[in-house]
């Protein structure tokens, strides 16, 4: 079998028990957490909690209901919400996951576009103005969170200027600040990976080659020295794009977008744990699929890596 | 190298501004929702959170209830302003004092939203439910007035024709009470006692299960002045008139969206964003910003609740197990100035558990006497607040109940010169250890769920395992048995004040303020009047897009 294949699928196989740890260690976690799904500020009634309980299997042993909750899982159940009872936890990923998921990849081709762009601007000059103010301004953005930037634009473009919705996500309009918030952390990031990688192999003899043979400098700085960069970035954009799609919690707290970041501290904070479950095991399962497509990429690449 | 790439960066800035440029021209001042909703006649409200759910028997909050209204009707409706019981589904009702029973006509126009007629049966269906143990619903003792309704809900009667819920003909519903209840008609509104459909509930197989679903909008069926059309967890849930709405030819709006908006910051930004017709709250430091400019859009509405901390009075907790050291910790807060430039919304300052109304004006039994609390505490054993070890105030993260916290933390230490120190978990963890009783004095607040004082005064009943304070008075569980049994509304009324006077010197608790709803709501909006409840009926709701004033509240 080619090396690079047999990586790939020994990676895949490596997903599983990882997986199965996750979801064990998240269910004996959530139902250690003080206090239950049924504890209400209002104090419900003995028999109704022992009804509910009843219902929901939660005055089974421990050991039964993680055999009881693994089992459904394995048949693509993930229970019912306790505190919303209309909904069940499959529905609501199915209704989420693909905002959260569109507006991930909004974010992530923000940072690819802005991130690659700058840092490309930056390297073709190294310590001139433009690389000290490009990167200045990369530092600006990651130090910057979201929860910061998120209202300021809030308030000029949605409050001052009156051109955009602050809530929703309806129109291609409600798309457009999310997805910079979310994705300018990250083009910044990605601007000082693409600048330090393309500026460590501007010194090397193939780049001097290359030149010498008469190639652009546009063609040596976007074909020899950014596709030194490429690795790192995969390596880098692996997880982040697992994070991205998933969700996050400011980003959609602070524009009312319907998605799973949202649902995820919610339910965390009021025992929703069916759907705290789902969304760990939808998390992990995305992060770890996204490192293994990020592995088999960078051992395509540099097929070195398969053998090491 | 540099001039070719110094060309090529000089294209991507410029692809990148005009990228920019055309996306900031397609936005422009665009026209709001609000604009836009006032021209359809749908109203834009902030629900302040995902409902628990839409099926009347198994929502638990006041915001839950704000939807219900909107899609059920039971026999009775609050009067908008004083919240009198007025005809809903009922158009009249009798009552006879010797066997208390209630006899209510129903109105024979009364229809559900598919076409089927609403009958009386469908109410002793919907109470039968609500009743069933196996659905487990948060809110069935609200129906323990009813006779034999307790013994049936807690599995003890098996058989629902023993219930005090009677069908005499489709038109005619009697209800047999346990014990004379004043306040009746007014839990006839309450969202326990709506009725819900029950071809549609036996379809869904939804009698005694909590997630049917049948609750979604292709199968709603409701008898309320709108019916469910769209319906998405974290989104909105959109409803539109129903025109077989019995009178539909008085409500004006053409819909309503609730968006549950749990971030209150950006719920304020939505309001003005033009996103919203009216939100759910006002998060307290943004309070000042429109009360000192005189904002047309802010309201504040005294409601029937009451914020407080509960005192664990058990003996292992020593000092705290002496009334006279919880009295002095009473005593010994000014209440005024907490409300004045602390919480700042308008609070009506307590010392008492149950606010007024119009039928109670509870008495005060302490005043705020600093010297007179040290001498309290002086006497109980601990002069100058020596010899108390010290207490925990535990509340629930939130910076509005930190900063009620440290006020008293400070308040105490000043005037008693007893040691607190603050500490608050999430809310799980919170009530966990309420429930458990592990606490020294802990944050605590109760909306009243009808209009009479036996919401509040029965919380402290040995019986009712809400408040966890320990307390125990035979006395004030003889006062409240009495008010239960009375059926003449004065002599009611001094038995809770009575009760009330033993509750507040005896103090397992330390009452601090009424509270008030405050929020933002566009001028537009007419006919929102502001009531104890907070309860809105939409039936009388309309928007004028010309008015730019507030409507004047009563």
């Amino acid at each position: 079998m080619h090396p690079v294949l047999r990586r790939a699928l020994v990676r895949l196989f490596e997903i599983i028990p990882v997986l199965w740890v996750v979801v064990t260690l998240t269910f004996l976690m959530v139902r250690w957490a003080p206090g239950g799904p049924f504890d209400t500020e209002r104090a419900l009634t003995p028999e109704a909690k022992k009804h509910n309980d009843a219902y929901y299997g939660l005055d089974k042993p421990l050991f039964v209901q993680y055999e009881k909750y693994l089992s459904n899982f394995l048949h693509g159940d993930l229970g019912t919400l306790y505190r919303h009872p209309d909904w069940s936890v499959n529905e609501l990923l199915a209704q989420k996951a693909p905002v959260s998921a569109e507006l991930g990849l909004w974010a992530t081709l923000v940072a690819l576009v802005i991130g690659l762009g700058t840092g490309v601007i930056a390297a073709s000059r190294p310590r001139s103005k433009r690389d000290y103010g490009t990167m200045a301004v990369a530092m600006i953005a990651i130090c910057l969170p979201s929860f910061v930037l998120g209202p300021i634009l809030l308030l000029v473009f949605g409050l001052k200027l009156q051109m955009v919705n602050v809530m929703g996500w309806n129109t291609v309009g409600d798309r457009v600040l999310p997805s910079l918030v979310l994705g300018l952390y990250y083009a910044a990031y990605i601007a000082r990976l693409t600048r330090g990688s393309m500026l460590e192999v501007r010194a090397q003899d193939f780049i001097r080659t290359a030149r010498a043979k008469g190639n652009g400098s546009v063609r040596i700085l976007l074909v020899h020295m950014l596709r030194n960069a490429l690795g790192p970035i995969i390596a880098y954009l692996a997880p982040t794009v697992a994070g991205l799609v998933t969700g996050s919690f400011v980003v959609e707290s602070i524009f009312q977008i319907p998605g799973i970041g949202r649902m995820f501290v919610e339910a965390a904070l009021n025992h929703e744990d069916q759907l705290l479950l789902g969304v760990t095991v939808l998390f992990s399962a995305i992060l770890l699929f996204c490192n293994w497509l990020g592995d088999v990429l960078i051992t395509a690449l540099n097929p070195k890596a398969a053998i090491e | 190298m540099s001039a070719t790439a110094s060309n090529l960066s000089r294209i991507i800035a410029a692809v990148g501004v005009c990228v920019l440029a055309l996306t900031l021209c397609a936005c422009g001042r665009r026209e709001t929702p609000v604009e836009i909703a006032n021209r359809e006649g749908i109203l834009l409200v902030s629900s302040g959170g995902d409902p628990t759910s839409i099926d009347p028997q198994l929502i638990e909050t006041l915001n839950d209830s704000h939807i219900s209204v909107a899609l059920f009707e039971g026999l009775t409706v609050p009067d908008p302003v004083t919240l009198e019981p007025r005809p809903g589904v009922a158009t009249s009702w009798e009552y006879d004092d010797k066997t208390l029973t209630w006899t209510f006509h129903l109105r024979p126009e009364a229809k559900w939203s598919n076409g089927d007629p609403l009958v009386a049966g469908d109410f002793v269906f919907s109470f039968q439910r609500m009743l069933t143990p196996e659905l487990g619903a948060d809110y069935a003792n609200m129906l323990y007035p009813i006779k034999n309704a307790k013994a049936f809900n807690d599995g003890t009667l098996k058989d629902f024709s023993q219930v005090g819920v009677k069908a005499i003909d489709d038109h005619t519903l009697q209800i047999q009470l346990e014990h004379p209840t004043g306040y009746f008609l007014e839990l006839c509104y309450h969202q326990t006692y709506l009725p819900v459909h029950p071809p549609t509930i036996k379809k869904f197989d939804a009698m005694a299960r909590r997630d049917s679903g049948w609750d979604k909008p292709e199968s709603f069926v409701g008898n309320g002045p709108f019916v469910l059309t769209k319906y998405v967890l974290g989104d909105v849930v959109e409803v539109k008139k129903n025109p077989l709405y019995w009178n539909a030819a008085a409500i004006r709006l053409n819909g309503i969206r609730f968006y549950p908006i749990a971030d209150v910051n950006a719920e304020e930004r939505a309001f003005r964003n033009g996103a919203l017709h009216i939100t759910s709250t006002l998060p307290p430091p943004r309070i000042p910003a429109y009360r000192d400019t005189h904002s047309p859009y802010l309201r504040v509405m005294p409601v029937y609740g009451s914020y407080f901390y509960t005192i664990n009075t058990r003996k292992e907790k020593g000092a705290l197990n002496d009334p006279r050291v919880r009295l002095a910790l009473n005593m010994a807060i000014d209440r005024q100035a907490l409300v004045d430039h602390v919480t700042r919304g308008g609070q009506i300052p307590s010392y008492t558990m149950t606010p007024p109304s119009a039928q109670y004006q509870p008495r005060a039994h302490f005043t705020e006497d600093v010297a007179a609390a040290q001498k309290l505490l002086a006497e109980a054993g601990y002069p100058g607040g020596k010899g108390i070890p010290p207490i925990e105030l535990l509340y629930n993260t939130s910076d509005a109940h930190r900063a009620v916290a440290e006020y008293l933390q400070a308040a105490w230490k000043k005037n008693l010169g007893v040691d607190v120190h603050l500490a608050n978990t999430a809310v799980s963890a919170w009530l966990d250890r309420r429930h458990n009783a592990d606490f020294d004095i802990i944050r605590a607040g109760w909306y009243g769920d009808y209009l009479d004082p036996s919401t509040f005064l029965e919380l402290f009943a040995s019986d009712n395992e809400m408040e966890q304070s320990g307390w125990k008075s035979d006395k004030y569980d003889a006062f409240i048995a009495d008010a239960q049994k009375e059926s003449d509304p004065a002599k009611r009324m001094e038995d809770f004040q009575q009760a009330e006077a033993i509750l507040d010197t005896d103090a397992p608790i330390i009452p601090l303020y009424y509270y008030t709803t405050i929020i933002l709501i566009r001028p537009e909006v007419r006919g929102y009047e502001n009531n104890l409840l907070d309860q809105h009926l939409y039936t009388n709701v309309y928007l004028d897009p010309t008015a730019t004033t507030p409507e004047p509240q009563q």
